[in-house]
């Protein structure tokens, strides 16, 4: 009797002993026990682009309710199907993923409840260079099991920026990519990257603040560049930033030197990142001669 | 000569009666003490005959013109009304107070004309003010602010005059300065109205008395013919003894009852 | 009294530098001389560029706007009698925050440029509308009214910041709503110059009626004032003016409860001799804190203008605060 009671309690002492110390620890970057995983979830924009690129859909739990809109302008119909998820802690216990691709951002209940129902959590970097597209593609590719078809992806896009460095301009251009409120992408950026990888120089990159520094108007006008790269969010509503930023004098100013770009090529390191980098050179073939007039 | 006319006015509040078929008349040269407990309907009877309340039933004319056909900017040049316990919101100096009485015959915009200048320098000495012309109302004495006040109120040479408790709070020289003012307001032929509770006072000045008790009104006429014990009795519930009602040296005493004895 | 005839110079005099400096100072650094020069220059030049196209419009915008903020503000404290009144008890100025909230919100402002301010407009107008239907009979009810339409409002940008599509969006109208003149363009001068002058003309027909406030409802109506007039010319012109304003710029703070008591010790206490003094201190100040915002050095973003103007104005609150708590009995 004495010795089921003694029992008793130490379970009931262990249990959330046990429970705790599961939970304490985010499992981060394990690669896959045994087997690819089948049941995939990703709660981050960007993973859900790269995760429906390299896995068919029938691995595939759930990608985010944003994904639907990105993945009309990249690879239509590919998420036909697909189970949507909000990146709520609830939803990654009722759909017990074997495996979650993460933002550093995920919150610490979601990292706690994805140790609960024992499935590994990853947090993805975000990229910031075209070597950071490599090593996150590369990464994702092992995580589900897919590196040949990671490695083909990594491929084109190698290809496309060969030949963009076949093709440098002999005047580089002078560039910025600009919003009134977003700030502008400076050195250290995926913007500056592809900025550069087309044969442009990026104005930015010469303020002393590394990422994103804030330009208003007057400064835009004082430097001059031959165009200015506007970042169209394709899907979303544009805003009030952007609709600021078309400031009559930018439109007056700046006529026939927009160029517009997808945003969130830049924003989601994708192997498809290059293609902006290519729409970008074609653009820049197409300016008015000169500087401008001012 | 002005003359008023209120007939059969009744004021409604809530289902209950506040005025309830009061009837009056009224002309220039009297000065007409309203007196009565209080909650009797004075100052609301006031508002009505001022023009600033429409009753519920019964009509007032101004010179057989009905008053609620006149237009607010002629009515106020033919009379004044002076609230109880009137105060200045603003610290502006006496002199402005005044002058905002002529507001009716002001443009809407520009400064005071010359002659309505004169008018308010006229007034000021007309009550003992022009002294203090410059300084600001908010820091006058009670019986200083009162003068001013009837200053704004008279600029305008108004034919009318109803003035509401004109003499609450006020020292005995400031009363009997102020309500001998208006006794000669209405000896130089303009209507005078005011509602008081000094009893000797009304006794002494008034020409004519009207008693209001619980909305109605009781008596009206000449001080000497109304103003007696037995109506004192009747309608404040005191007793009092009443001597020279109507003369300049009229006394109204209250006699201790045996209880308070 | 600090010289009656000094004080419409001194106004000219300080509002003139208010606007030179605000033509002068921006991020970028431009000679004057050379601003000055670049009207003969051949068009387009760079310092020209930025004249006429962005100080300029900002610097007109900056005047309407501080000169209605001051103007509403007389005229409220003047209708109410009481010296902490302002635009914003009339619920006009968080209906107009709703309004561009709103065209933020469902994105119009990315069709058409004007669509905030107009939005803005419709909004002021809208909860103008509201308070005086709501709010009739009498002073107390208006300001009630006011009170209840102004919590309206902002109940609806919260939602609007609550359930905002993107976090793009919610910072936008979060930054909005701490108001500026940054983006000033020529258009929405156009815009929105015909409502603030109409505003301007309401306000300024209810001065002979508040002077006569001076002696309380009751004597100011026996003195031939409709209070009821007073008071929708009061709202109305606070709607045109303060609505509109608030519509291009957002939320500032202030500026409408500091001019009258800053120009009452020069001019005297009458409220109709107020107004003008009031309208001139309320540009000269909100001119003078918008060069601010553009002089005082930052890393990354720019200080707000309706952040600089509570800052300003906070300190100078609670001086009032204390002058009336010494004044009273």
């Amino acid at each position: 009797m004495k010795r089921r009671w003694a029992l008793a309690v130490a379970a009931c002492l262990g249990l959330p002993l046990a429970a705790l110390s599961g939970a304490g620890s985010p499992k981060k970057a394990e690669p896959v026990q045994a087997g690819k995983p089948r049941h995939i979830m990703s709660i981050d924009l960007c993973n859900d682009l790269l995760l429906m690129m390299l896995v068919p859909k029938e691995r595939i739990a759930s990608v985010t309710y944003l994904a639907h809109d990105a993945v009309e302008v990249l690879m239509p119909g590919a998420d036909a199907g697909i189970a949507i998820n909000h990146g709520a802690a609830e939803e990654v216990v009722s759909q017990k993923p074997d495996l979650i691709l993460a933002s550093p951002w995920a919150t610490p209940v979601l990292r706690r409840l994805a140790g609960k129902v024992d499935a590994p959590l990853v947090e993805i970097d975000s990229a910031n260079s075209f070597a950071d597209i490599r090593r996150i593609t590369r990464q994702i590719g092992d995580l589900v099991g897919e590196p040949e078809r990671a490695e083909a992806l990594i491929a084109e896009m190698d290809r496309k920026l060969a030949y963009l460095e076949r093709r440098r301009p002999a005047r580089p251009v002078e560039v910025v990519a600009w919003s009134a409120t977003n700030g502008v992408p400076g050195r250290g950026t995926l913007t500056d990257e592809i900025i550069r990888t087309a044969g442009a120089v990026n104005l930015a990159a010469r303020l002393p603040d590394n990422n994103f520094s804030s330009f208003d108007i007057e400064e835009l006008l004082a430097a001059r560049p031959d165009a200015v790269m506007r970042g169209r969010a394709t899907y979303d509503d544009l805003s009030l930033g952007d609709a600021a930023s078309e400031h009559p004098v930018i439109r007056r100013a700046f006529k026939g030197r927009q160029i517009s770009y997808p945003a969130f090529l830049h924003t989601c390191g994708l192997p498809q990142s290059a293609d902006s980098a290519l729409q970008l050179h074609a653009a820049l073939g197409k300016l008015p001669q000169g500087r401008p007039p001012w | 000569m002005s003359r008023i006319v209120a007939d059969g006015i009744s004021v409604l509040r809530g289902g209950r009666a506040i005025i309830d078929g009061v009837s009056l008349a009224m002309e220039g040269g009297q000065f007409i003490g309203l007196i009565g407990p209080n909650g009797a309907g004075k100052s609301t009877l006031m508002s009505v005959l001022a023009g600033l309340l429409a009753p519920e039933r019964g009509t007032v004319t101004i010179d057989g013109a009905a008053l609620a056909a006149f237009d607010r900017r002629r009515l106020a040049r033919l009379r004044a009304y002076l609230p109880q316990n009137p105060r200045a919101e603003w610290p502006v100096s006496v002199e402005r107070l005044v002058a905002l009485g002529l507001t009716p015959q002001l443009p809407i915009f520009g400064a005071l004309p010359e002659e309505m200048q004169a008018r308010v320098d006229a007034v000021l000495a007309m009550v003992d003010m022009a002294s203090r012309r410059d300084q600001p109302a908010t820091t006058l004495s009670g019986g200083e602010l009162a003068r001013a006040m009837l200053a704004r109120a008279l600029v305008g040479d108004p034919q009318v005059l109803l003035a509401d408790e004109p003499l609450a709070g006020l020292d005995p020289r400031h009363a009997l300065d102020g309500i001998g003012r208006l006794r000669g307001l209405a000896d130089g032929g303009k209507l005078v109205i005011a509602s008081v509770h000094e009893l000797t006072l009304a006794a002494r000045y008034a020409t004519d008395i009207a008693v209001m008790r619980q909305g109605r009104l009781i008596a009206f006429g000449p001080t000497a013919q109304v103003l007696t014990a037995a109506l004192l009795h009747e309608v404040f519930e005191v007793d009092a003894c009443v001597t020279g009602a109507g003369t300049p040296g009229a006394v109204v005493d209250f006699v201790p009852s045996p209880a308070q004895a | 009294m600090v010289g009656k005839r000094l004080w419409p110079v001194l106004a000219g005099v300080l509002l003139l530098t208010g606007v030179l400096l605000s033509l002068g100072i921006g991020r970028v650094w431009l000679n004057p001389l050379v601003l000055a020069d670049s009207l003969f220059q051949p068009k387009p030049n760079l310092a020209w560029l930025i004249l006429s196209e962005l100080r300029a419009p900002r610097t007109v915008l900056g005047v309407l706007v501080g000169a209605s903020l001051g103007l509403s503000g007389a005229v409220l404290q003047g209708l109410l009698r009481n010296p902490l009144a302002e635009p914003g008890l009339l619920g006009v100025s968080a209906g107009a925050a709703l309004g561009a909230v709103l065209a933020i919100y469902f994105g119009l402002s990315a069709t058409f440029l004007l669509a905030t301010p107009m939005m803005g407009i419709a909004g002021a107008i809208a909860a103008a509308l509201l308070t005086l239907s709501i709010g009739r009979g009498g002073t107390l009810t208006m300001i009630l009214a006011g009170v209840a339409v102004s919590g309206l409002m902002a109940g609806g940008v919260s939602l609007a910041l609550n359930f905002a599509p993107n976090l793009a969006a919610v910072y936008e109208i979060t930054i909005w709503l701490l108001g500026t003149l940054e983006n000033s363009d020529w258009d929405q001068v156009l815009l929105v110059a015909p409502f603030i002058l109409l505003g301007w003309i309401c306000l300024a027909f209810s001065a002979r009626d508040i002077d006569a406030l001076t002696l309380g409802e009751a004597q100011a109506e026996s003195l031939g004032v409709n209070l009821a007039r007073t008071r929708l010319l009061a709202l109305a012109g606070t709607a045109l003016s303060v609505g509109a304003a608030t519509a291009v710029t957002g939320s500032i703070g202030f500026i409408g409860l500091l001019a009258p008591h800053i120009v009452r010790p020069f001019v005297g206490h009458q409220p109709s001799r107020v107004l003008l003094p009031a309208a001139l201190f309320g540009a000269i100040l909100l001119v003078f804190v918008d060069v601010a915002t553009r002089a005082i050095p930052t890393a990354g973003q720019e200080i707000r203008l309706g952040v600089l103007t509570s800052i300003v104005g906070t300190p100078f609150f609670f001086w009032l605060v204390v002058k009336l708590r010494r004044l009273s009995p």
